[in-house]
């Protein structure tokens, strides 16, 4: 059974595979240079570290919290701003003493949540390049006309 | 209690801090045990699971891992690590005893010789055409291609690897390995030119 798999065997001699410890370090990012480079080049080769490091990357980054409210914010931001919006307004009415307090907070975030739709940036976008390609455009028309008149 | 603070008790084998450990790394260790589980594709009860969660703790006690870690910035990664390592090996163990014995294709069905014919186990083996040509075909570029990135330079290998093989994205390449996201797409970009030139290159020789 054991001389059935020669290259096999061969592989597994030759694979010194690092132990837990180095793997978290080099993950984390606070192995010195020379040994990342090692592991690296063993990393190249040894598909079951590889593995136990692209699994502990998702483990962990699931697990982070921090990083799970900022992709929360980025999906939702807009919703956030209406939705914050909205209440302002119908608190100046609710609250009719402070009713243009309400309602100029109400006007800023109606104004963040227009910049920050995605249409809007994507029209903002479109602009920009539109007059970027007149202006180039006209630029032309310039060289153009100085030509012919330089002929 | 910082993580410093804790794990210098715990390997002191000071029962509170112990307790704190446990509360504090329980849900890590259970997500990693669950996430390996599925990995595998085995299913286990929900008890199974949670004896391995035991069974990584009292590792930990017992053979005084914690001492080990010469880093607390590292210590979840760790534990991440750890939990992984434990929980295959334990499926290991599990379909090791698990497994049936191997029988011949030679051995008969029947029990009983004298009622029926002989009956042989190949003769349940799924048609040629299932294991054709072009089963071999695949496993012939899959080599080919295998080949070809072990010629490539060990970063481009590692990226390329981690691209292809884990299918992560290149911010996940640039997490793991600590290096910025543009060196990622940069490496990835170069390791698959060069991949494309030498299989173009093994073709035209072909």
């Amino acid at each position: 059974m054991n001389d059935r798999y020669p290259r096999e065997k061969e592989k597994m001699k030759n694979r010194l595979c690092p132990n837990e410890e180095t793997l978290s370090e080099y993950i984390s990012g606070t192995l010195p240079a020379e040994k990342r480079l090692l592991i690296e080049k063993h990393l190249a080769v040894c598909r079951s570290c590889r593995t136990l490091l692209a699994e502990t990357h998702d483990i962990t980054r699931k697990s982070a919290s921090g990083k799970m409210i900022t992709r929360f914010s980025a999906g939702k931001r807009e919703v956030l701003w209406l939705t914050a919006c909205l209440i302002t307004f119908s608190a100046s009415f609710l609250f009719s003493k402070f009713f243009l307090q309400f309602l100029a907070v109400s006007f800023l975030l109606g104004i963040k949540w227009i910049l920050d739709a995605k249409t809007t940036k994507t029209l903002i976008m479109i602009h920009k390049t539109l007059k970027a390609e007149t202006k180039t455009d006209k630029e032309k028309t310039f060289i153009d006309q100085k030509q012919s008149f330089m002929d | 209690m910082s993580p410093e603070e804790l794990l210098s008790k715990c390997a002191d084998y000071d029962h509170t801090a112990w307790n704190i450990f446990i509360k504090r790394y329980k849900n890590l260790i259970t997500k990693s045990v669950r996430y390996k589980l599925a990995a595998l594709g085995v299913t286990f009860s929900n008890n199974e699971s949670n004896d391995i969660v035991q069974q990584i703790f009292f590792e930990l006690w017992e053979k005084n891992k914690l001492k080990k870690v010469r880093n607390a910035v590292c210590l979840k990664k760790w534990l991440t690590i750890v939990s992984l390592n434990i929980t295959l090996n334990y499926c290991k163990e599990k379909t090791f005893r698990d497994s049936r014995k191997i029988i011949s294709f030679e051995k008969k069905l029947c029990r009983d010789n004298s009622k029926s014919e002989k009956v042989l186990i190949s003769a349940f083996l799924p048609d040629e055409k299932f294991n054709s040509a072009r089963i071999l075909e695949s496993h012939e570029t899959r080599e080919i291609i295998k080949r070809e990135i072990s010629k490539l330079e060990y970063r481009q290998q590692l990226v390329l690897k981690f691209n292809l093989y884990h299918g992560k994205t290149q911010k996940d390449i640039a997490e793991i390995m600590n290096i910025p996201g543009g060196t990622v797409a940069s490496l990835i970009k170069r390791a698959k030119e060069l991949l494309r030139k030498n299989l173009n290159k093994f073709y035209e020789d072909i």
